[in-house]
């Protein structure tokens, strides 16, 4: 018995026209109550709590759905105080984690599992062919009630239009059934087919095919791992494999389809056989140019309380009888280049807090520069020449975690437009510098020995350097080169392997000396500004540590943990 | 940034900067475009890309704000090319007077400083004058002058500024001599003495740091401070769509319209105070 409280007592009546007989359920979105009409009806009443916007929108799509597979909504309605009731059928009926939980701990039947599937893939595709997609497939949302399989809880369904597959600002559902994809944004019906193949999954073995202590663990081995297929029936491997693919087009196509392969297989007959199932390295969602992979445990005792879930949460998932559960995993750790869906208004709100810690530490660099003397070189040496440089670092630092920041989460295939757009970038940022140094009439250290002829010393009719000093030509050719030699996206990426690298600082110094020699940038300047501008935007740039990262990229999109966190397994096991 | 440096193509009438400007700025607004349209996230809706747009409308009266603040700072920012000393040289009346027996009044000598840099001692002559105070007078005056250009030829134009002549002759004049001559002032008049001055100045890497020391006191503080007005406000204006954006995240939007306000009172505040600074 659950000592969850409910907020409203039997035999009261919040709604007009209802009376409250117990509390069912308590979970994220709210409560449900066992209520009666006044005229004796039986229905399921729920209370918004949280996310009303989100479960209203998805309930109003499907108020006129009518399947018996689908549990009914009768009505929408919101009582004296405001708050927003969904007035349900009510299905007396077990849900099927209660059934998992109390007759099949180590796994159903096939048979069985054939009922439950049946039932799931015709209410499914049922609201796939009007374009809805229910996103929340999972056991606690499955009844059965005289014999009839009854999907609920369709309030986060989302009508789906192929142009708005991506559209989705929010990824919701429950992790152990949550499809890769729903990371990157993306919500097509195919996310049903891999919970459903994730329900399915269970049912035969007992367990969900990613467990983890952590909800960054599993999110990352939905991203990352094969599920272990040994303990389903042989026959049916390829067609789990098959419906659990990472990749949504290599997928099951629909629900009906997986019933069809799945009676097929335990027929011997296989309809679409696919591919037995390998340990991918390098899966499509993740790019192949990632970091070493993580071999240890990445999921410690200590980081486990750093992330959204929380243990209990998850182990009260656990079913008696279930097969022990690795604690640890090999995965591919999310880098700079793994792709993911990130939001504008995300990137934005990352780009101006890196950018307001940029102005503390080019500050900082200036000051420290000026205080050890970096700046007595200069002609003449006055604080002047170190606003100068703290001004131009700045800029430059901006200009750089602007581009690159722009361009976070798009994978590979942007690479090329994110090296112009930090040429670019880079030559408005040496324009401004060398603005900065005209008007604060400061002269660069002189240039070093080795640099009285240069290999570039004009471009066309456009000098490089006069009087000893860079030309404007000179300034926009040094930093745009500087920003687009190196792939800056690995010093600002919250997903780079370290906050600050020792080793790329060496590698920028190196690469901004050697292009003040070839273009007779004064050597000490190009050496500073490079080296300055690492330091900056690798101290500015958020940075997530490497078991965090999983559960960073849903974190902007959940409405809130206990989406994820919320006890499980509740239905019908709590009277208040 | 690049906008003000378009400002100034197209002031000075440079085809090819308008040219190189404006092919920079449209390939950069091609490739914000394409970040923003790849941003969307599958969103074609107008409406809700109009609404997102709309979440940060305040920016532009705030980037209003400091263009304003700009514009008005930028006469006193103003910087031009550095330009031949030829043509400066011109610009500055400087008569010769031979004086017996001292070749360096009407030739220029060059030299090499300790660290080889070249330093030219160049004769500076006075014109006439009824004293021989008032003639060195003059000479130092037009020796300031020069420097000046030098000034201006190694780092271009600038706003007027003082440099004294008591600190040029202390520092920058190695010789001088009187003289006098006599000098038909007009028909009416008989002919009478007046008094000239030459004055050898040495202009040098030293002579020329000398000069612009006096440039900074005289007119750098008051550019640094139009300079750190305008870097203030875009560090402020920065920090503030920081706040906007995590508050409105936090609150899930709820207080958009009033987080917009709070945002734009702030810059029009610090666009005002700016203006009180740059003012004073």
């Amino acid at each position: 018995m659950s000592t969850k409280k409910f907020t409203f007592a039997p035999e009261t009546t919040p709604l007009a026209g209802y009376t409250i007989k117990r509390g069912i359920q308590r979970g994220g979105f709210g409560e449900v109550y066992y209520a009666h009409s006044d005229g004796g009806k039986e229905v399921a009443l729920k209370l918004l709590h949280s996310h009303a916007e989100v479960e209203l929108r998805g309930t109003e799509l499907c108020l006129n759905l009518k399947h018996p597979n689908l549990i009914s909504i009768h009505d929408i309605k919101r009582d004296d105080d405001g708050d927003v009731w969904i007035v349900m059928e009510y299905v007396s009926g077990a849900t099927l984690d209660g059934v998992l939980a109390e007759e099949f701990p180590d796994g159903m039947p096939t048979t069985e599992v054939r009922n439950w599937l049946k039932g799931l893939a015709a209410g499914v595709d049922y609201l796939h062919d009007r374009g809805i997609v229910h996103r929340d497939l999972k056991p606690q949302n499955l009844h059965r009630e005289a014999g009839q399989v009854k999907i609920g809880d369709v309030g986060l369904s989302k009508i789906i239009t192929p142009s708005q597959r991506g559209a989705q600002t929010e990824s919701i559902g429950t992790i152990y059934y949550m499809a890769p994809e729903i990371s990157r944004g993306e919500y097509g019906p195919e996310i049903d087919v891999y919970s459903s193949a994730a329900i399915v999954y269970e049912l035969l073995t007992g367990h969900v095919p990613f467990d983890g202590e952590t909800t960054a663990e599993i999110l990352n081995r939905h991203l990352t791992d094969q599920p272990d297929l040994q303990p389903l029936p042989p026959a049916l491997r390829p067609v789990l494999a098959h419906a659990l693919a990472k990749d949504p087009a290599e997928r099951t196509a629909n629900l009906g389809a997986l019933l069809e392969e799945f009676d097929a297989a335990l027929a011997g007959n296989p309809v679409s056989p696919s591919p037995p199932p390998e340990v991918v390295a390098d899966p499509p969602s993740l790019g192949n140019n990632l970091a070493q992979p993580v071999t240890a445990k990445v999921i410690s005792a200590e980081t486990a309380g750093a992330v959204s879930a929380t243990p209990t949460g998850l182990t009260s998932h656990t079913r008696p009888g279930r097969p022990p559960q690795p604690t640890s995993y090999d995965a591919n750790p999310l880098g700079p280049l793994s792709p993911r869906s990130i939001s504008l208004s995300r990137r934005g709100l990352e780009a101006t807090a890196a950018m307001t810690a940029a102005i503390l530490f080019s500050g900082l660099l200036a000051g420290g520069g000026w205080w050890i003397g970096m700046f007595d070189e200069g002609t003449p040496a006055t604080p002047l020449a170190a606003v100068a440089y703290g001004l131009t670092t700045l800029v430059a630092s901006w200009a750089m975690l602007i581009g690159t920041k722009a361009w976070e989460g798009t994978g590979p295939e942007s690479l090329h437009l994110r090296r112009l757009s930090l040429l670019l970038l880079g030559g408005g940022a040496g324009a401004a510098g060398w603005w900065l140094h005209r008007v604060l009439l400061i002269d660069l250290p002189p240039l070093s020995e080795t640099q009285n002829s240069g290999l570039v010393d004009s471009v066309g009719t456009f000098e490089l350097v006069h009087n000893s000093q860079p030309t404007l030509t000179g300034y926009v050719i040094f930093f745009a080169l500087l920003f687009g030699v190196r792939r800056w996206w690995w010093h600002t990426d919250s997903f780079r392997p370290k906050r600050l690298r020792v080793a790329s600082l060496l590698l920028t110094l190196t690469v901004s000396g050697l292009l003040g020699l070839v273009l007779r940038f004064p050597l000490e300047s190009a050496i500073a500004w490079g080296v300055g501008i690492a330091v900056v935007v690798q101290l500015a740039a958020p940075w997530v540590a490497p078991e965090q990262r999983a559960s960073r990229v849903v974190a902007d999109n959940l409405p809130s943990p206990e989406t994820v966190d919320a006890p499980l397994n509740q239905q019908g096991a709590t009277d208040e | 940034m690049s906008s003000l440096f378009l400002a100034r193509a197209i002031a000075s009438g440079d085809d090819h900067n308008l040219i190189l400007g404006g092919g920079l700025i449209a390939l950069a607004t091609v490739i914000a475009i394409r970040v923003a349209w790849a941003g969307r996230r599958g969103n074609t809706d107008m409406k809700t890309i109009a609404r997102k747009a709309l979440s940060v409308a305040w920016v532009a009266p705030a980037l209003v704000i400091v263009a304003a603040v700009g514009v008005r700072v930028s006469p006193e920012l103003n910087t031009q090319e550095p330009v031949a000393a030829n043509t400066l040289l011109t610009q500055i009346d400087t008569p010769q007077w031979t004086v017996e027996g001292q070749p360096w009044t009407t030739t220029s000598l060059v030299k090499q400083d300790e660290t080889d840099l070249p330093v030219v001692l160049t004769p500076i002559a006075s014109g006439p004058w009824s004293s021989a105070g008032e003639a060195r007078q003059d000479a130092l005056e037009r020796a300031a002058k020069r420097l000046k250009v030098e000034i201006a030829r190694r780092y271009g134009k600038s706003v007027d500024w003082d440099l004294p002549t008591d600190a040029v002759e202390q520092s920058a004049i190695v010789g001088q001599i009187q003289t006098t001559q006599p000098h038909n002032l007009s028909t009416l008049a008989p002919s009478s003495d007046m008094h000239y001055c030459v004055v050898q100045l040495e202009i040098s890497e030293k002579t020329r740091g000398l000069a612009l020391n006096h440039w900074k006191r005289g007119v750098g503080v008051g550019r640094l401070i139009d300079v750190g007005t305008i870097a203030g406000l875009l560090c402020l204006m920065v920090i503030i769509a920081h706040l906007y954006l995590r508050l409105d995240f936090a609150s899930n939007g709820t207080h958009r319209g009033k987080l917009q306000l709070a945002a734009i009172s702030a810059m029009t505040a610090a666009g005002l105070a700016a203006s009180t600074v740059i003012s004073a």
